[in-house]
């Protein structure tokens, strides 16, 4: 009994001090997104319930935030004229809000549905649609959950480090044949995106919007919350000037916060990250988007970081795959997939020159040590590890 | 263990394959020989194809030959700090067809369980059974199997089921087998990482997604603090799918008792 008791006095302790974030969610099927070539197509999604009047669909759907122990009800409404859910990715809910249709619920036309959970971690989630996922989700009915700490939104948790702002940045995909005009029924296997997105955003329109672009100023730290909620592999590359310390994963600390020159996320995977630099930097990061086929490159975003501009190259040398190379990490040998034009470079991670050889496919690193390198392919930086 | 040759009917798709079997004859239980962690075992192969097979196991990083209705010997031990012994065919296209399994070592008193990711782009198969050179520049899978089996939408792979109760130590051996890469999301709960048989910085973190490459081994401790029946499946939502029908493929579930 006394047994009982306590854990009862302690359930109404944490409760004194955890609150309850309220959202009210549309599942709607009627919006419309602007490419970056200024063409429209259509999108699905997740809008704010509006008291009077309706708020558009926006890609990605906005962004939702809790403080780490808060009891989270959101409340969706489905005007629309399908089934929806919402899965909460990496919330690790109970099974009557997992929003999977067969072993949760479906939230069918003109239904409501109340989610009740409780964010346990500060961290960064998605929060997408799971009925038909495979076209639910590419037509943009995903978004970005963002769970704070206690000690406030300059953390990335408890008695974690700490920046002066932060910035998300859920990477996705679309294929416009599919939201132009989607045929159900069939092929979702042969899904094969011809936009590359960024907050729904991409190239010049992650210049357009200035709130996409890192303000870092020397010594100072930033928060950088990275999602992937894409078909691909995403790979971000970090300026040499650039800092970029990486501290969680998947809403949990990991267990040695690590430095990285490139990262990669699969889909379905998030990162807490802290940039900072001791220089004034005017710089870019990179994102390639790597199909999971054979990571050829797709296609290439940047994020500017104290660069108010698209980076000043021709278009056409901009968006050009640069040559894939494999293995990496490599032991012996490097394959280019085709036949460089010049000879090719081998920088240190210091950008010390540390060989320099004639072009040729195959390229021999057995003599370098262990370490991050660089190469230089016809203009290219392409980071590799000699393992 | 016998290597045979056979047709996977996977709902509207037949698939020809060749995998490991305990029968002597073709079926679609492939073989993963579970194994005490103290024991050796000592494996028999028998190679019931008409082609000559060259299985590699990691634990000797060596090759044994099996000739054409032929049999080999090999003795496996546990490697320190490994759980697994992948072995698969040392040959691309065989690998592919489906030679690729593990040797799993593991405590009797402990809940272990095994999922062999493979995907197939049926007509390549066809193609190698007509005996046409393989051509992989056009590869788009639209099998995609655990344990030989898939999803559905009308049933769950019975193959791929993890049944355990909350706070249970659930072990989970995951094999890419296939020449994607792969990106396993685990609903309702995070996992550890452990082991794999890559360099792999993430060994020890706790994550509900994480990429298997091609040929990686990577094995999880799930320790559940819910209970609940989930879905795991392939992120790369391409994989969830059959015959290009949602859902499908990749998926495996959790059944968790409280
Ligand atoms: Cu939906
Ligand atoms: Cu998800």
């Amino acid at each position: 009994m006394r047994v009982i008791i306590s854990i009862l006095f302690i359930l109404a302790a944490a409760n004194c001090f955890a609150q309850k974030v309220y959202y009210e969610l549309d599942m709607k099927m009627d919006g419309t997104h602007k490419l970056y070539t200024d063409e429209i197509t259509n999108i699905w999604g997740f809008s704010f319930r509006a008291k009077e009047g309706e708020i558009p669909l926006t890609l990605p759907s906005p962004t939702l935030t809790a403080t780490e122990g808060d009891t989270v009800v959101v409340m969706v409404v489905n005007p629309s004229n399908e089934g929806h859910t919402i899965h909460w990715h990496g919330l690790d809910v109970d099974q009557a809000n997992d929003g999977v249709p067969h072993t949760s619920q479906y939230v069918l036309h003109g239904d409501t549905f109340t989610y009740r959970f409780i964010a346990p971690h500060a961290g960064n989630y998605i929060y997408h649609c799971h009925v038909t996922t495979t076209l639910h989700l590419m037509m943009g009915m995903y978004g970005s959950f963002i769970v704070y700490p206690k000690q406030g939104n300059n953390f990335l948790y408890e008695n974690g480090p700490s920046y002066e702002k932060d910035y998300a940045f859920l990477g996705s995909e679309l294929d416009k044949s599919w939201t132009d005009d989607f045929k159900e029924g069939g092929a979702l296997n042969e899904f094969s995106p011809t936009h590359f997105l960024l907050n729904g955003l991409e190239k010049n329109q992650l210049f357009d919007d200035s709130t996409q672009i890192i303000q870092l100023e020397k010594g100072k730290r930033v928060g950088l919350r990275l999602l992937n909620i894409g078909f691909s592999i995403h790979r971000y590359t970090f300026p040499s000037d650039v800092t970029a310390l990486v501290y969680t994963s998947d809403g949990r600390k990991l267990p040695k916060p690590f430095l990285v020159n490139t990262l990669e996320l699969y889909p379905g995977e998030r990162y807490g990250i802290i940039l900072s630099s001791s220089k004034n930097v005017t710089d870019y990061i990179e994102v390639d988007y790597l199909d999971m086929y054979n990571k050829a490159q797709q296609s290439r975003n940047y994020i500017g970081i104290n660069s108010e501009n698209f980076p000043l190259l021709s278009s056409e040398k901009l968006f050009e795959p640069k040559p894939f190379i494999s293995p990496n990490p490599a032991s012996d040998f490097i394959r280019l997939n085709e036949l460089p034009s010049n000879n090719v470079m081998i920088y240190d991670s210091k950008g010390k020159l540390v060989d320099e050889v004639s072009p040729q496919i195959n390229i021999d690193v057995s003599r370098l040590k262990s370490g991050l390198y660089f190469l230089w392919v016809d203009g290219q930086k392409l980071p590799f590890v000699k393992s | 263990m016998f290597i045979n040759r056979g047709i996977l009917q996977i709902e509207n798709q037949l698939v020809k394959v060749t995998q490991f079997n305990y029968n002597t004859i073709f079926d679609t239980v492939e073989a993963y020989p579970s194994v005490g962690a103290a024991d050796t075992l000592m494996l028999t192969i028998f190679n019931n194809t008409s082609t000559n097979q060259s299985i590699f196991f990691e634990h000797t990083n060596s090759a044994k030959e099996v000739n054409p209705k032929s049999f080999a010997k090999v003795a496996v031990w546990k490697m320190p700090g490994k759980r697994t012994v992948p072995f698969y065919s040392a040959n691309k296209t065989q690998k592919y067809l489906g030679l690729s399994s593990a040797i799993i070592f593991n405590n009797s008193n402990e809940k272990a369980f095994f999922w062999n990711l493979r995907e197939y782009d049926e007509s390549i198969n066809q193609q190698y059974f007509e005996g046409a050179n393989l051509n992989f520049s056009n590869y788009i899978p639209d099998v995609f199997t655990i344990n030989s089996k898939v999803h559905t939408i009308y049933k769950a792979n019975q193959m791929a089921m993890v049944l355990g109760n909350v706070g249970d130590s659930i072990y989970i051996d995951i094999l890419n087998s296939g020449l994607m890469f792969h990106s396993v999301h685990f609903h309702g709960y995070h996992v550890k990482i452990i082991e794999s048989n890559k360099s792999n910085e993430m060994i020890g973190w706790d994550k509900d997604s994480f990429p298997i490459d091609p040929g990686e081994l990577i094995s999880v401790l799930l320790v559940p603090h819910q209970p609940g029946l989930y879905p795991v499946h392939d992120h790369n939502l391409k994989a969830v799918t059959i015959g290009g029908n949602y859902p499908g493929g990749m998926i495996a579930m959790l059944k968790i008792e409280p």
